[in-house]
């Protein structure tokens, strides 16, 4: 199998591509994608970078419909979250195994360069933050992904990044362990300059300032097993975790997006109600059953 | 149609019958916007709001001592999965609606949390949709909407809207929460009309 790096820093020099509402006749045609690039992301999932001819681009949380047709005509369709911000002709998923699936397993582990399928999109208008929002203003942000819940989150962390936009971020990521880690190198580049932070108050245009209004506040909660080195024991994501940085002037005004199994999403919002966030700032996305058929 | 080279697929006997688009899920997942709502029996209530601005309410309570059917159906969630045979416990929002006078067709549901969702009244009534407060014989779970949640099953889920609360009449159509956010309009299943432009 080709292993392209597609992560996400190749895709920085792209163009923003406008973010005008898409006509619905556009958004909802069938796009033959053609597999460009491959790229790991933990042990069991990747990222597919799709080359598609006039992709009418899309908000960092959105969906992309994707459409597996076999040679007899059976085909079978799923909604993934789009994991690039917008660039031209190109759309990019991050795929997490699922061991009994039917789609998943084709798209982590037979797919190959070359190969096709079908796309349609881009899907949905609530769950997105772009750069920018007026709604947020000047922020704060708090994004709360619980496993591959990181994909759409960190598509949006990838947008603020490309825009240069400073609104105050912390991304709490919880994942079982180090091998579930998606976007590791850059998720660490990402938060580099949060040492840096205490210098922010008072060094004006010291560019190492700047880097560190940039710098995204990144805090990943293990919660089966640790890697060396990391301080926070292994544990179920707690209202600790979700402490807001001593920068932060109004954290309880901060919009929320948590995204995750639903289970964790009910026990992360549980954590933000008895942390003071009210309902209205809170946007979730969930994926996957309920347990034991309910 | 795109042959996708190496795929095969699950072809699932049972799923003959559903849908385009969707597959069968033997789970019961959830699509909730926002964080679960908890509202106990006792604080709930559901009101119906016709064009003369006089609400009709009914405690939980109330509710109960209506005439109560079981119901078996097959459900569609947008985001593609469906569920064969499922079993709820509910009032018909016939009965709800045998105690208002409307002339307007066009309902908007109101949730717990604020969700809204809209429908046209007659996707409501003829034996179409219920108030269910069990699922496979327990009470619902709150995070598929309990201690009650609308049930109108041959629209795509998010029509059922989850800690219902009460329908306001009204003489216009206008987009719910999802409507709002490029979902179709009305949301037949079997039209695929998932997205507006559909």
């Amino acid at each position: 199998m080709t292993e392209v790096d597609t992560s996400a820093s190749s895709s920085d020099d792209y163009d923003a591509v406008s973010s005008e509402p898409t006509p619905p006749a556009s958004r909802n045609r069938w796009r033959k994608a053609t597999l460009v690039g491959l790229h790991k992301q933990s042990w069991h999932s990747r990222t597919l970078a799709l080359r598609v001819p006039d992709w009418p681009g899309h908000l960092p949380g959105q969906h992309v419909d994707v459409r597996l047709t076999a040679a007899d005509g059976y085909s079978a369709q799923r909604s993934y979250s789009l994991a690039e911000a917008a660039s031209p002709n190109r759309v990019a998923i991050t795929v997490d195994l699922l061991p009994h699936g039917e789609v998943s397993p084709y798209l982590v582990e037979i797919m190959e360069i070359g190969d096709e399928l079908d796309v349609r999109g881009p899907i949905g208008g609530w769950f997105v933050w772009e750069p920018g929002d007026p709604a947020i203003g000047e922020g704060p942000v708090l994004l709360i992904a619980g496993g591959s819940g990181v994909v759409p989150l960190v598509t949006m962390l990838r947008a603020r990044q490309r825009a240069g936009d400073l609104t105050p971020t912390m991304l709490v990521y919880s994942l079982r362990g180090p091998r579930d880690l998606m976007y590791e190198r850059e998720l660490r580049e990402m938060s580099t300059a949060r040492s840096a932070s205490d210098a922010a108050s008072d060094a004006g245009s010291d560019p190492t300032a700047a880097r560190a209004a940039e710098a995204v506040d990144v805090r990943l909660v293990y919660t089966r097993k640790v890697p060396e080195g990391h301080a926070r024991p292994a544990s179920h994501l707690d209202i600790a975790d979700l402490e807001a940085p001593p920068t932060w002037p109004e954290a309880l005004a901060a919009r929320v997006y948590v995204c995750g199994s639903s289970g964790f999403v009910d026990h992360a919002t549980a954590l933000l109600r008895e942390a003071g966030y009210p309902d209205d700032r809170i946007r979730t996305e969930r994926f996957g059953a309920t347990g034991a058929d309910r | 149609m795109t042959i996708s080279r190496g795929f095969f697929g699950q072809h699932d006997p049972r799923a003959v019958d559903l849908p385009p688009g969707q597959h069968l899920t033997h789970g019961f997942p959830v699509l909730t916007a926002g964080p679960t709502q908890s509202i106990s029996t006792q604080d709930w209530g559901f009101t119906i709001t016709p064009e003369s601005g006089e609400a009709k309410r009914w405690t939980w309570s109330e509710m109960m001592a209506l005439p109560a059917e079981d119901i078996e159906v097959d459900i569609h969630c947008v985001t593609r999965w469906s569920k064969l045979a499922t079993r709820w416990r509910g009032v018909a929002l016939d009965t709800f609606f045998e105690d208002v006078e409307t002339y307007y067709e066009y309902a908007m549901v109101h949730s717990y949390g604020g969700y809204t969702t809209n429908l046209p009244l007659e996707d409501l009534l003829d034996g179409k949709a219920w108030v269910v407060y069990e699922y496979e014989g327990d009470p619902l779970y709150i995070e598929h909407g309990g201690p009650a949640r609308l049930l109108v099953p041959h629209l795509y889920f998010w029509k059922s809207a989850k800690w219902v609360n009460g329908i306001t009449m009204q003489r216009f159509d206008e987009p719910g929460f999802w409507e709002g956010f490029g979902y179709h309009n009305y949301g037949d299943p079997w039209r695929e009309e998932r997205h507006a432009g559909d």
